[in-house]
């Protein structure tokens, strides 16, 4: 048996062996191989000096580290974990998360000002009815778009009873004329600085006349 | 625990105190009708009144309302003074109303707006036959003031004149 041509073949194994790397079998044969071979004995043996010396040469440099470096080593690793739990939660992945977060500051300004506009705009609902006048005892429809049309589509005439009790005495005051089509024969405003007279006159051609007083 | 900075705590009030009244106030504005919501219904009466120049100048009580402005010089050609008829009309915003009246003619209208002392109403009325439109007009007046519409001519089995609809609107709080 030429031990020269199997020690590099049998190394590999050998190393195997020498780390527990082996199956059962593997390791039965190994081992009755090394039996065998005086240098392959050799070599297991120098293989176990050579783990031991590196073992105590990194126990003895581990000897040489002063222990307050050690110290120095767990305070770094405490500064890092209270800074790990201090920091805030990282920022989400999603878009709208990180806008809603970044937004985070400005949300009591921004909903009391949404808040004051919701309330401005309910008041106004309560105090502005619809479009079209549901009370029973009110014939009315919605008004044309044009100020000065007349709407041919007009419900029927309010059920009030002939003579009604009066309203309050008016005031002396004239009414601001804004705009005026006259449809009749002829017309004309009269104002005495107390009251407002509109006068219309039936039949003939219509006149049409805007003024401002 | 995080703590905000001061600047931060300043902050958020700061633009709270200004973005509640300026949010509330854009959204008046931009709410269309909304400056004229102040008026949102008003209560009318068109009063028909024949006044003849028959009669001794005294004006029924029925008409006592309305009695300074029938002493006005525009009338003063006139002697007798009589109701005709009384319609109440219940208006809400830009919504027409209509009164029709034993002379044939109808009388229309509509709230506009209107402010703290002034409504503002449209107002049309018809010819006796209903066919066509005499007049339209577009006018603001004090609450509970008076306008005059002059219809011409009228007369019944009793009495003739000149017919006038004597309409007065106020507000509903």
């Amino acid at each position: 048996m030429n031990h020269e041509n199997d020690i590099p073949t049998q190394a590999g194994d050998l190393q195997a062996f020498f780390d527990g790397e082996l199956d059962h079998a593997g390791a039965e044969r190994m081992a009755r191989t090394i039996d065998q071979d005086p240098q392959l004995r050799q070599h297991l043996n120098q293989m176990g000096v050579m783990r031991d010396l590196v073992g105590r040469s990194l126990e003895m440099r581990a000897t040489q580290v002063p222990r307050a470096r050690f110290e120095q080593i767990w305070d770094e690793i405490d500064r890092t974990i209270t800074q790990d739990a201090s920091r805030p939660a990282e920022l989400p992945a999603s878009f709208w998360q990180r806008v809603w977060v970044a937004f985070r500051p400005f949300r009591v300004p921004v909903m009391a000002a949404v808040g004051a506009a919701a309330i401005a705009v309910v008041v106004m609902q309560v105090g502005q009815s619809g479009p079209v006048n549901q009370d029973g005892g009110v014939a009315s429809v919605p008004r044309t778009a044009s100020p000065l049309s007349h709407d041919p589509q007009v419900a029927p005439p309010t059920p009030a009873p002939s003579i009604a009790e009066a309203f309050p005495s008016p005031r002396a005051a004239e009414a601001e004329i804004h705009g005026i089509e006259f449809g009749g024969k002829q017309g004309r405003i009269s104002q005495t600085g107390v009251v407002t007279v509109l006068y219309v006159e039936e039949d003939a051609t219509p006149q049409k006349s805007e003024r401002s007083l | 625990m995080t703590r905000r900075s001061l600047k931060t705590r300043l902050l958020i009030p700061a633009l709270a105190a200004v973005l509640a009244p300026l949010s509330a106030f854009v959204t008046v504005l931009a709410v269309p009708g909304a400056a004229e919501a102040a008026v949102a219904k008003a209560s009318c009466q068109v009063n028909a009144v024949l006044l003849s120049k028959d009669g001794d100048g005294t004006i029924p009580s029925e008409l006592d309302f309305m009695k300074s402005t029938l002493q006005n010089d525009e009338f003063a050609a006139y002697k007798g003074f009589h109701l005709l008829e009384r319609k109440e009309l219940k208006l809400a915003l830009d919504t027409k109303a209509e009164a029709s009246f034993t002379s044939g003619h109808r009388v229309g209208l509509t709230l506009l707006g209107g402010d703290e002392t002034r409504l503002k109403l449209h107002a049309d009325l018809s010819s006796r036959d209903a066919t066509k439109s005499l007049l339209s007009t577009d006018y603001s007046i004090e609450d509970n003031g008076l306008l005059m519409i002059g219809a011409g001519a009228y007369s019944d089995e009793k009495r003739s004149g000149k017919l006038f609809f004597a309409i007065q609107c106020g507000r509903v709080s």
